[in-house]
């Protein structure tokens, strides 16, 4: 089956772009002005930098360990239990991404989109049309992300196209008038955007070019670069069009954005409904794989060859989990923080961790 | 057989499920208003009037079935939002703020700035409201201004008619519109922003000037001629007519464009801004008894000079009024120092008011005139 069916490069472009950007895009700008200001770019370029060394890190893993699965290779260098523990948090982590997704569509989709509809509601249909693509092998869903990219690519330009004429790019000056203290907080929730590149430790095994280390990484990395670039667009036309004090008390900013656009002539306006139907689409595309990794891994912790048993069971404790919070300020903070730690746990920490004691053992080897 | 009714009885527990959805509205069934005027309630009950106006789609087409073009309802609440519910009490359909366009702030109500802010923050945050809103502030109460709405003669259009006036190209300069976001943006940046007034004619509604909002607060007036100078301040000008007096008799220009450029310096401690403006046009009308034709560039130099000085006096003036009246700076000497020399902005930007006030500002005016239209 990994003969016949793998995943092009093209692909895994296509989706680590489509799994990075999710709900992030919406608010980043709004957060790095408030945590730096005018000077925004810099934590978004900082944050690109070291979401590269990280993709850098997974990708050397599997050079390190060639022809191997991730589950193989770090039960191979951490051993069972340690190993099983860290993805037993990479589980929890994706699930409280899951809520944190579906509950954040609820209720944007119920404040632009549809009034009336409870939440509750929305939650469980997002999560069932969900369930489907999450079922799938990782080439299917490899195939979504690829489908789902040129829509991410092409709504950007023509929110570029459309805002140009009622901006005033003064409004991004002056430059690098930060408090360096601020830096790394900054910093850290702009790398909090990044996150999503983590289905590379599913793609990889199957990758078309797993042979060829090289071109996977060059990939993935360019991959990084074109989120970045996207989340600079965004931060410099919000930014533009609000005025950083604007921009500090807007909750989400892009969509803002696109509500103020105005073609005369009553040709198009009132775009937020459009905007909110496509950014749908861009985080059905992020569920799809952090679901699919949270069943993965219950399929391995399980010893169950078919993930797909594990993907229903999982619906319910979603959706309780997406509940949790009261009001939409509790989102951030309770399902927030906890992605935020756990993220750091299972993206950052468990890679890095893998890569250093499979350097070790393979200089050891070398030795003997 | 036993699958096939499985499947059977799934499909017909899911139909009622697939018939609509929670959010079905028809869309005639839905009331969309235009503009929306707050007044504050001087007589007995809650703090504001509420007037909402919104076409009568009955009116529209051909086939129309009733005359009265807008429906105008007027309620007394105690914010915008409950003035909107109770007045849904009392029609047929509920309202829908997705096509708002203009806002009208009655007279009263804007010499308080927390009133202003509440509404304003209001509007902002609501998730429907266009935030293209236009503001306009009553010369009056904004009741009668949009009462006044269906006796104004000569409209064409169906209930848009402060909004047509407010959007589009226009060549004059005597009013300048702004939008909900423009409002909020520039009293962020320099705490001062300026809407439009409105008066009710005999039989139409006119806009002129500008009403000046400190944050939030109204502070004072500007007129149409002192409008126009303070759009040349601010380097937003665009086309207009100028009438300048040269050898005694009148000359009017109409202008094409004008760019400027801001200059900033400082010696021995003394702020000092130079607003280059450069201003383009061609010469409208020229009648002049002894010499009717215009062929020599000395001529065409003069008349520059003449029309150079009439708005060097327009704009002197309107400055002189920002910086000792209103101490308010309202053409956006503060953004450009905050933006392009950052560090003299961390010295003055705390008491800016009263930098602003004794600041040197030297307004360099250039005129051009290209063309001089088809006769000699």
């Amino acid at each position: 089956m990994r003969e016949t069916n793998e995943i092009s490069s093209v692909q895994i472009r296509g989706l680590i772009v489509s799994t990075v950007i999710g709900v992030g895009i919406l608010s980043l700008p709004n957060k790095m002005a408030i945590a730096i200001g005018n000077d925004g770019w810099i934590p978004i370029i900082l944050g690109g930098i070291f979401s590269i060394i990280n993709v850098f890190i997974i990708n050397k893993i599997f050079q390190i360990y060639p022809n191997k699965d991730f589950f193989e290779i770090g039960r191979e260098a951490l051993g069972k239990w340690v190993f099983n523990f860290f993805i037993f948090i990479f589980f929890i982590y994706n699930m409280a991404v899951m809520a944190s997704l579906s509950r954040n569509l609820a209720e944007l989709v119920k404040a632009f989109l549809l009034e009336t509809t409870p939440p509750e509601v929305l939650i469980i249909t997002f999560i069932l049309a969900t369930t489907y693509i999450a079922r799938s092998e990782i080439q299917i869903i490899g195939r979504l992300g690829y489908h789902i990219y040129p829509i991410i690519i092409v709504s950007i330009i023509i929110l570029i196209i459309f805002s140009l004429p009622s901006i005033d790019y003064t409004n991004a000056l002056p430059v690098f008038q930060f408090d360096i203290s601020k830096l790394p907080k900054a910093v850290l929730d702009s790398y909090f955007s990044f996150v999503g590149f983590e289905i590379l430790l599913f793609a990889i095994p199957f990758a078309e070019d797993r042979n060829n280390n090289s071109k996977i990484v060059r990939t993935s990395i360019s991959a990084i670069i074109i989120v970045t670039i996207i989340y600079l667009v965004v931060f410099f036309l919000t930014l533009s069009q609000y005025g950083l004090h604007s921009l500090q008390r807007q909750a989400f900013p892009t969509i803002s954005l696109i509500k103020e656009i105005d073609l005369p002539g009553f040709f198009i306006e009132n775009l937020d409904g459009v905007a909110m139907a496509i950014w749908t689409l861009v985080i059905f595309a992020t569920m799809a794989p952090t679901y699919y990794s949270a069943g993965k891994i219950l399929s391995n912790l399980f010893a169950v060859r078919e993930h797909g048993f594990f993907i229903i069971p999982m619906i319910p404790i979603i959706y309780i989990f997406s509940l949790i919070p009261q009001n939409v300020l509790q989102i951030e903070t309770i399902l927030g923080t906890t992605i935020n730690y756990l993220g750091i746990i299972s993206v950052v920490i468990l890679p890095t961790l893998i890569y250093l004691i499979g350097l070790f053992k393979v200089r050891r080897r070398a030795d003997e | 057989m036993n699958k096939k009714i499985i499947y059977l009885s799934i499909i017909i527990i899911l139909i009622p499920f697939m018939t609509g959805c929670w959010d079905m509205q028809e869309i005639n069934q839905i009331l969309f208003p235009y503009s929306i005027g707050i007044d504050l309630n001087e007589g007995e009950g809650e703090r504001y009037v509420i007037t909402i106006t919104y076409p009568n789609i009955n009116a529209i087409g051909k086939n129309a079935t009733q005359e009265e073009r807008i429906h105008i309802v007027s309620t007394v609440a105690s914010s915008v939002f409950e003035g909107a519910t109770q007045l849904s009490t009392r029609l047929q359909y509920p309202f829908n703020f997705k096509m708002l366009r203009v806002l009208v702030l009655g007279k009263n109500i804007t010499n308080d700035a927390g009133t202003v802010k509440e509404i304003i923050d209001g509007m902002s945050r609501d998730f429907s409201i266009s935030k293209k809103v236009r503001i306009l502030q009553a010369e009056d109460s904004a009741e009668d201004l949009l009462l006044s709405i269906p006796n104004a003669k000569r409209q064409e259009v169906i209930e848009g008619t402060l909004f047509s006036m407010l959007s589009g190209k226009r060549s004059t300069s005597r009013y300048t519109p702004i939008t909900l976001t423009d409002f909020i943006r520039e009293i962020d940046l320099s705490g001062v922003a300026i809407a439009p007034r409105a008066a009710t004619g005999v039989e139409d509604i006119k806009f002129f000037g500008g009403a000046i909002f400190k944050d939030y607060k109204l502070i004072g007036y500007l007129d149409e001629v002192q409008n126009r100078a303070l759009t040349i301040l601010k380097g937003k000008w665009k086309s207009d007519l100028v009438v300048a007096s040269f050898q005694d008799m009148t000359i009017s220009y109409i202008t094409t464009g004008s760019k400027m450029k801001r200059k900033f310096i400082k010696n021995n401690e003394e702020l000092k801004v130079r607003l280059e403006i450069r201003v383009e046009g061609a010469l409208q009308e020229y009648i002049h008894r002894e010499n009717p034709t215009l062929n020599n560039t000395e001529l065409i130099e003069d008349m520059e000079k003449a029309i150079e000085k009439e708005l060097t006096k327009e704009t002197n003036e309107v400055l002189e009024m920002l910086q000792k009246e209103y101490k308010s700076d309202a053409i956006g000497i503060g953004e450009y120092i905050s933006k392009f020399h950052p560090k003299v902005w961390k010295e003055v930007g705390n008491d800016w008011d009263e930098v602003f006030a004794d600041m040197d500002i030297e307004v360099d005016i250039d005129v051009k005139i290209r063309r001089r239209g088809l006769v000699q």
